[in-house]
């Protein structure tokens, strides 16, 4: 369990094989434990806040979310995160979710797809299947924005 | 192949069907294994780094496996230094019969029931068939090899000679890896020796009309992984809508196409002639399709060749209460058809005939499964792109 709400949600609306996707590492496979799941939704939940907020016109926010992933996901690659850069980027996901929360209900509709077209072809990239990919983006869009009322 | 029947019409027969299954979905010495640590009798490695060359993890190489209380990870190169690592270990071989004798059980069962579609010729075929890959280790390559050699020599005359007989003869040529799937649809080959069966005739069609190489260009093989990967993972959402038998025969069906998309990685990687950038994206796919198959696959045959209805349903609900995590979550790990998941959070357990009789009402609503037609049509196992190549070089 994270501190954040949004990292929760997120974590709970991805199966194991779904977070193996997010973390996947060409030599390395990993049983996907707790902490490991938590990590998956942090990409996820990073890699669509990097579109829809670049689509809000939030450039700044959304190439600094897209900077903190690639370095996540360098991190990923040497083994499983530690708790406080777990936290650390918890606390930098709920600034989004409040971000996010401040714009209007249509302009967001719009970005959301922007954003599910990110997670997309993040996974495509990581060897999902194109179904799978359009699958898990919905539910991660859905799940991130879920309290900001725009699931 | 034998059209699809209402297994649970009849108990021995669904424990039957799901036994086979169980044991073919792979190999047979792995369905074993896989039972025995479902019951909790076995576990193959032990906490913290263990090293592993049997392919329990899913292929043959060196593999080291860490397991920790919190997930775990597989690499293929060795631990940090220092790091104590375990043998993988080995069931005892006298549990290894378990499964087996269920099936034998059932098969004995249903021969006494005399039904139609299923009379004892053809339990006794599936028997002997399952008989002939049993206690084989997978480690040992010269079983595997010996028989995917002689079905590749019987394919490239067999491919050769349809190719000559030109159109519509072609269609054959498309169709010969639907023999293929029929065979291990129908038990007469497990799930491993199928898939890289499968990965080969089609690397074999793409290089029409020579029909000679056993591997694809980057593009046939990522087409290949791919369409192999969408079709199971379409299959694996697709069987929610049939019944019981239905379900299984489309994960068993989908399991299959998985096991193939990772074989045809594992060949394009151990090969080695992409361009590093193809080769990476390719070992992730295959890895993707291994997932698919680990989760939603694999410990989907177990409960059913175990238990009875009832007995499967209580399994699951010791299951669902143990532990932290909803009980959606916690059953997924054996892929329980829907009809299952409704009757979880019934507060007694209903006896033998009120499960069966709630599962054949929920069955009402579901459709019926014709696989015959569906390998033919939508879940066909060559890409269009090779399709498209074998035309063209008719053509040509």
């Amino acid at each position: 369990m994270s501190k954040s709400r949004l990292v929760d949600r997120v974590s709970g609306s991805l199966s194991r094989p779904d977070a193996t996707l997010f973390i996947a590492v060409q030599e390395r496979t990993y049983f996907v434990g707790e902490a490991l799941l938590v990590a998956a939704a942090i990409c996820a939940a990073e890699q669509f806040f990097s579109g829809f907020l670049k689509e809000l016109g939030v450039e700044d926010l959304g190439a600094e979310t897209a900077r903190r992933l690639k370095n996540f996901v360098l991190r990923l690659a040497a083994g499983p995160p530690d708790p406080a850069v777990v936290e650390e980027e918890a606390v930098f996901l709920d600034r989004l979710e409040t971000e996010a929360s401040r714009h209007a209900a249509d302009t967001r509709k719009r970005a959301v797809s922007v954003g599910q077209t990110a997670v997309q072809d993040f996974l495509i990239e990581r060897g999902a299947t194109r179904a799978q990919a359009a699958e898990i983006a919905g539910s991660v869009a859905k799940s991130a924005l879920h309290e900001a009322g725009n699931g | 192949m034998k059209p699809e029947m209402d297994e649970l019409k009849e108990v021995p027969v669904h424990r039957w069907f799901s036994s086979a299954r169980a044991l073919m979905v792979c190999e047979p010495y792995y369905g074993c294994v896989h039972a025995l640590v479902c019951l909790g009798r076995f576990t193959p490695y032990s906490l913290g780094w263990n090293r592993s060359q049997t392919g329990l993890a899913g292929q043959d190489a060196v593999k080291f496996i860490y397991v920790g209380p919190d997930g775990g990870q597989t690499v293929l190169n060795a631990p940090p230094v220092g790091a104590p690592i375990h043998r993988e270990r080995f069931p005892d071989p006298n549990d290894l019969d378990l499964l087996w004798q269920i099936h034998c059980d059932m098969g004995a069962k249903v021969a006494e029931l005399r039904l139609h579609d299923l009379d004892s010729q053809r339990i006794h075929e599936v028997r002997r068939s399952i008989d002939s890959f049993r206690k084989k280790n997978p480690a040992d390559h010269g079983a595997r090899d010996a028989a995917l050699r002689a079905r590749l020599l019987a394919a490239r005359p067999d491919l050769l000679r349809l190719w000559d007989r030109g159109f519509p003869g072609i269609e054959d040529v498309r169709n010969y890896p639907v023999v293929l799937v029929e065979d291990y649809l129908d038990f007469r080959v497990p799930g491993y020796v199928a898939a890289e069966l499968l990965g080969i005739v089609i690397a074999m069609i793409a290089d029409a009309p020579r029909f000679s190489h056993f591997l694809m260009d980057s593009e046939c093989t990522r087409a290949s992984i791919m369409h192999l990967a969408d079709l199971a993972y379409n299959l694996l959402q697709r069987r929610k809508r049939y019944n019981v038998g239905g379900y299984y025969t489309l994960t068993y069906l989908a399991g299959l196409y998985a096991s193939a998309a990772r074989s045809v990685a594992a060949r394009a990687r151990d090969a080695a002639e992409l361009e590093k950038n193809d080769l990476s994206q390719i070992v992730l796919m295959g890895n993707n399709a291994d997932e698919l198959f680990a989760h939603h696959v694999g410990p989907a045959f177990m409960l059913p060749s175990l238990f009875d209805p009832k007995g499967m349903l209580e399994f699951l609900q010791h299951w669902a209460a143990a532990g932290k995590g909803t009980p959606e979550e916690k059953v997924a790990h054996f892929s329980p058809p829907p009809a299952y998941l409704r009757l979880l959070d019934t507060a007694t357990t209903p006896d033998e005939p009120q499960v069966l009789e709630h599962i054949r009402e929920a069955e009402n609503t579901l459709d019926r499964l014709d696989v015959n037609v569906l390998i033919r049509q939508e879940a066909h196992p060559v890409p269009q792109t090779i399709a498209d190549r074998l035309m063209a070089a008719r053509r040509g």
